[in-house]
């Protein structure tokens, strides 16, 4: 970002505030818009974070899409072989 | 014969009107879609499909090297967490990781422009900040995992009392219930 626009901004007496909402973020807007994009698409897709941390807790507030896949077939899994044993009975 | 030799070996082409198909060749956005094509197709084949995919699997019974069939009900019924008390689920897959953006985006911007600024060390710290992305993610999750189930960070932060066991109070206590709870 070109150093000049800062300065005329600090001629004009902009704050610190004000630079940053109307010269850094307007110039960053095209980087901000291709970075928010693949981190939403990775932040959906993860699963290695997630699972190695909390896997999916507490009370299944931090599942993600590919954690609760993995663990409702857990679920399914042994609710199906609590069902046979109780039937096996 | 002076007429043959002055004229043109060629004859010169008819000027015509311009067809949709030469308007079509000059446009740059048409052009630039072209060169933008490979990146498109790139981020469509190996990112939203793959995401696609997911999302769809994830409602259907599919195992490895078996396709799934859709349920509907049961699915909705296992997403939506009504056959556990354990709240809705159907939710938390989408507010956490919109949560977790936000959060991500407010973050990396305000490093972002902290480590813009001029001060000491800064390729040092720079290349600080980057350790992360270089490690293995699985490796960077154990290593959270250990400050938060191992209350580093909670000894670091708040002193030993007499007769409390910090862990019951720490951050690890609320994310440990949720280890094997899932």
């Amino acid at each position: 970002m070109s150093p000049s626009l800062y300065e005329a901004a600090t001629l004009d007496g902009a704050t610190s505030w004000q630079t940053f909402r109307f010269i850094t973020y307007p110039l960053l807007t095209p980087i901000i818009a291709v970075v928010m994009t693949f981190s939403v698409l990775f932040t959906f897709t993860d699963f290695q974070l997630i699972w190695a941390m909390t896997r999916g807790g507490p009370v299944n507030a931090t599942h993600l899409m590919a954690t609760l896949s993995l663990s409702a077939r857990h679920h399914r899994r042994h609710s199906l072989a609590r069902a046979r044993r109780s039937r096996a009975r | 014969m002076a007429d043959i030799a002055l004229q043109p070996r060629t004859a010169r082409r008819q000027i015509r009107e311009a067809t949709a198909w030469d308007q079509l060749k000059a446009n740059r956005n048409w052009l630039g879609f072209w060169f933008m094509l490979p990146a498109m197709a790139f981020l469509i084949l190996f990112l939203a499909y793959p995401l696609g995919l997911g999302v769809w699997i994830s409602f259907t019974d599919a195992r490895i090297g078996r396709p799934g069939q859709f349920h509907r009900d049961r699915e909705l019924r296992v997403a939506c967490g009504t056959t556990r008390s354990s709240g809705c689920r159907c939710s938390t897959r989408c507010s956490t990781p919109t949560v977790a953006s936000a959060i991500k985006f407010a973050i990396g911007l305000y490093l972002a422009l902290l480590l813009n600024e001029n001060m000491p060390f800064k390729a040092m710290l720079r290349a600080l900040v980057l350790i992360p992305f270089i490690v293995p993610t699985v490796l960077s999750a154990l290593a959270f995992w250990w400050i938060f189930d191992l209350a580093i960070l909670d000894h670091l932060v708040v002193a030993e009392a007499d007769g409390i066991d910090h862990r019951r109070i720490s951050i690890s206590s609320a994310m440990s219930p949720g280890r094997g709870s899932a």
